[in-house]
């Protein structure tokens, strides 16, 4: 009988210890065993490790920007794998700046999104009542317009350069992570920890920063990761239409946009950014799915 | 029921008013000039920039010009396009036919891929068919929309030369704007429908409908698709509201006449009026449509039917 | 015994497997059950012990993926059920074999009128046109203490027990032989449960049909069967008349449910709750499966599957403690 006793408590024991080596590691192996979200993740990192390696891979003004026109148009080949655009420029080395243009526009714009959001979801959940009210409903409007169209006209006003860029889609992506920020506050808010937390004195903005706030971290990594999908697609979507960011800078968007008239003689200065774009997209959402299942385990189908 | 929709049109109208008045603000911020874009070219005088200025009301204070333009609001008066002299709500009639025949058929291409492909693949879940209707409606939310246009008139146009690459008229202008707007919208729509789908299949009623010894065809159309509309028609509905305000990016590549081009030409050319009055058209689409499948999820539950009475 | 005849069920040595990521689940390992016309048999057994499965085998709806008939034969009036095509077995469903389904809040479906999914099943098996089909849904609404003008309203429009009457109306609409009833008082209020009962017992008479009781409560199987089969991780281990189950039990399992429950009479008696719980069905001990909780196990137990072994015509047990001359249980001793 007293064996047994021993063998429980050291199950016990062990089970403690296994829940203490952590949660992301857990996390980490959930996500491992999805094949299309290792995928994801390997594509989206090799991208990243472009877009910061840009500097070293190609020289910006020889490369990218200077006009270079005996060599236009030419199709793809040794010397220029994607080929060149219509003013002869190599095309593989202006995707390689845009890696940075775009994702770096995407990322910033993700952070001012997870920033602002949390900090009004947060205030909102956490205070309720006329607060909420008021901050709820100047959210829903804002929520009312449709994403690229508010981030067009705030494009528009401000005008055409990156950090106006990052701003607009920053704005337009931000009333849904609010929704998502105080939903998860609202769920946790009366639960004891924090409970306790006030009643060991703590004022309102150290319980949001230390209670909350953490609460609501698994969500807005799933947001956030997917965010930046949408945040490129609408970096691209912007600069297509000429109301983004303008050439020369090269950005996937304007440099498909600048193959339209070539359609028929230089298809791949416009399929190869599509491509790219595509492939970027894909590789988040796989990434971001994957996230959601291993953070969530219950949401699982 | 009809006491429902009265108070939703009524809750409406701050949504609308709200959306007006921020766009109006953010387009007044902007560092360019309406009245120097209207005269470029024209090496205007100081005296014509004062003039013009004036016939516009752009040298009122921006408060005033805000309350003017909302007092016209709600009358039903849009403005008058500083581009154009015409006024806007006639500008925007005239290009909406087009815009409501694009988002109809786009609607239909959607609901022709993804109702389909997401039954089936909820149905046989992990099988090969998932698989490709997964993948299917992951590259369709990862495709954009600009680049699957143009790969389509490099496919159909250009090297086959099957249909036009743009324009407007008769059904062959229509199939390549249709399926590149439809098939983006199915991807989402797709994955909808199969979580949708899976989630009701193991519900009780199911296994209920099962051991009445009906057709597996029966107990999926009657008795599973019905439950798993809901979610459905909210993303269907959704997507379409939005291809109703117009669909910029689709009608710019194939130079479809509609409100989308409206709108892109007014954001280029600083026209204020037109960009707002667009704005606020698109909002009256998008909730004009919400209602329109709020009424819909009541003829879909008899639960939200007795919910909307109360 | 009942010659073949007799029988409207015949199970033989039942497996059903679910093959899940974790492992292989056995939730039915060869159960043998026989239902003589116009009998009940009661199934009784803690939850996981595979009564739903042997259930739901009977009407071939066993979820697939990821469950599967290993093995087995499920005879109904002398036909093979497993062996015939899914279209045939379809006309079985609801016309010859009718379930009523354990939860009466989720079973019914929320978008379609009660009338109407009555209605159906009617005019799927009886070839009535649809405003028959619709009257005859009335009567049957009627049958079970429904008015028949209800039959417009919706699901969410009844309460617990009426939702549990309109799942018997369907159930029965088509006059089934045979009923079967998985926990069908489990989920209402226990004043409910004694009305459904009585309403059950009381068409099953009048109907003349045969029915499966599928229950962990041992009142119910007291009250309505003729005949009861106790089932432990997916074997029977014991089986026989009421009387003779209840009277002269003879497997430590059933026994442990009888000490199990509270004894009105003698206040100061002890319940004696079965030690340990149910062995996981993936990974199902060897020999015989209950013997880490059995007070009575001894080597053999630990080795090897015992058979069910027959003590007079129908009560049979699954238990190697019977092969020590003179063995009895301690709540018969």
């Amino acid at each position: 009988m007293s064996k047994n006793v021993t063998t429980i408590n050291d199950t016990g024991s062990a089970l403690k210890k296994r829940k203490k080596i952590s949660r992301s590691s857990e996390i980490w192996m959930r996500m491992k065993s999805k094949k299309s979200a290792m995928i994801g993740l390997i594509i989206f990192s090799l991208l990243i490790l472009v877009a910061l390696s840009a500097g070293f891979l190609v020289d910006y003004q020889d490369d990218v920007v200077t006009p270079n026109i005996p060599e236009r148009l030419q199709g793809p080949s040794m010397e220029h794998p994607f080929g060149t655009d219509s003013i002869g420029r190599d095309i593989m080395s202006r995707m390689i700046y845009g890696a940075r243009i775009s994702l770096g526009v995407a990322f910033a714009a993700v952070i001012f999104q997870v920033i602002v959001g949390t900090l009004i979801g947060a205030i909102s959940g956490f205070y309720g009542g006329k607060v909420d009210d008021i901050l709820m409903r100047i959210n829903d409007v804002f929520a009312s317009i449709p994403n690229l169209l508010l981030a067009i006209t705030i494009a528009t006003a401000l005008g055409h350069s990156i950090i106006n860029m990052i701003i607009a889609i920053g704005i337009a992506g931000t009333p849904s992570l609010v929704r998502i920020v105080r939903a998860t506050v609202m769920s946790v808010k009366d639960q004891e920890f924090v409970e306790a937390g006030k009643a060991l004195g703590g004022n309102d903005m150290q319980i949001i920063v230390s209670h909350l706030i953490p609460n609501c971290i698994a969500p807005i990594i799933v947001q956030g990761t997917l965010k930046i999908a949408t945040a490129i697609l609408a970096t691209s979507s912007l600069s297509f239409l000429g109301i983004g960011i303008k050439p020369p800078t090269p950005e996937w968007g304007n440099m498909l946009s600048g193959g339209r008239e070539f359609l028929r003689n230089a298809p791949y200065i416009t399929v190869i950014p599509g491509l790219a774009i595509v492939t970027t997209i894909l590789s988040i959402n796989l990434m971001g799915d994957g996230l959601r299942d291993a953070l969530d385990p219950k949401l699982k189908q | 029921m009809s006491r429902y929709i009265f108070r939703r049109v009524l809750q409406l109208i701050p949504v609308i008013l709200g959306a007006s008045a921020i766009i109006f603000f953010i387009l007044s911020y902007s560092n360019q000039d309406p009245v120097m874009m209207l005269l470029a070219g024209t090496d205007p005088t100081l005296e014509q920039i004062e003039m013009t200025r004036h016939q516009l009301g752009l040298d009122r204070p921006i408060w005033i010009q805000f309350f003017s333009y909302m007092g016209g609001l709600v009358r039903g008066d849009l403005g008058v396009s500083y581009s154009t002299g015409r006024e806007v709500f006639k500008e925007y009639m005239l290009r909406f036919p087009a815009t409501l025949k694009l988002a109809f058929w786009a609607l239909f291409v959607s609901v022709l891929i993804s109702i389909p492909i997401g039954i089936v693949s909820a149905i046989k879940q992990y099988s090969w068919f998932d698989n490709f209707g997964m993948t299917f409606a992951m590259l369709g939310v990862a495709t954009p929309n600009f680049w699957l246009g143009l790969m389509l008139i490099i496919l159909f146009s250009v090297q086959l030369g099957w249909l036009p690459a743009g324009g407007y008229g008769g059904l062959k202008f229509l199939i390549l704007p249709a399926i590149t707007l439809g098939t983006g919208q199915a991807g989402l729509a797709t994955r909808m429908t199969r979580s949708s789908m899976l989630e009701v299949i193991r519900q009780d009623y199911i296994r209920t409908a099962r051991a009445k010894g009906l057709s597996e065809k029966v107990v999926i159309i009657k008795h599973a698709l019905k439950n798993a509309l809901i979610p459905i028609v909210t993303v269907l509905g959704v997507q379409f509201g939005h291809a109703l305000g117009g669909a910029m990016i689709t009608e710019t590549i194939f130079s479809w006449p509609g409100v989308g081009r409206l709108m892109i030409d007014g954001i280029n050319k600083y026209d204020r009026p037109v960009v707002i009055g667009c704005v606020i058209m698109l909002c009256i689409m998008v909730s004009v449509v919400n209602l329109a499948v709020d009424i819909l999820y009541a003829y879909l539950d008899p639960r939200i039917k007795a919910g909307y009475s109360k | 015994m009942n010659t073949k005849n007799d029988l409207i069920l015949d199970i033989n040595n039942l497996v059903v497997h679910y093959e899940t990521v974790e492992g292989t689940v056995q939730a039915v390992n060869g159960i043998d059950i026989q239902v003589p016309h116009k009998h009940t048999l009661g199934i009784v057994g803690e939850t996981g012990a595979g009564k739903t499965t042997t259930a739901l085998s009977i009407l071939r709806l066993i979820p697939d993926p990821p469950g599967i008939i290993k093995g087995g034969e499920i005879f109904l009036e002398g036909e093979d059920i497993l062996k015939i095509s899914e279209k045939k077995m379809r006309k079985i469903r609801g016309r010859d074999v009718a379930m009523i389904f354990q939860d009466p809040m989720t079973s019914l479906n929320p978008v379609h009128t009660v009338g109407a999914q009555i209605a159906e099943v009617v005019q799927l098996h009886e070839g009535l046109s649809r405003s028959e089909a619709i009257k005859r849904a009335g009567e049957t609404l009627e049958m079970v203490g429904i008015p028949a003008e209800r039959s417009t309203e919706y699901p969410h429009q009844f309460s617990g027990g009426m939702k549990q009457r309109v799942i018997i109306a369907i159930a029965l609409a088509c006059n089934p032989k045979l009923l079967i009833a998985d926990e069908p008082t489990t989920a209402l209020d226990v004043t409910i449960q004694a009305q459904a009962l009585e309403l059950m017992k009381d068409l099953r008479n009048r109907l003349g049909m045969s029915m499966i009781m599928i229950t962990h409560d041992l009142g119910i199987v007291a009250e309505v069967c003729d005949d009861v089969a106790v089932l432990y991780a997916g074997r029977i281990v014991e089986s026989g008349t009421v009387r003779e189950v209840f009277k002269s039990t003879m497997h430590p399992y059933t026994e442990g449910l009888f000490n199990s429950l509270p004894v009105i009479n003698d206040k100061g008696a002890r319940i004696k709750p079965i030690p340990g719980l149910m062995p996981d069905p993936i990974e199902l001990p060897e020999g015989c499966a209950f013997h880490p909780r059995c007070p009575y196990a001894f080597d053999k137990c630990t080795k090897e599957t015992p058979e069910l072994r027959y003590f007079g015509e129908t009560h049979g047990v699954a238990c190697h403690a019977y092969d020590q001359t003179g063995f009895k249980l301690k709540r018969r001793g």
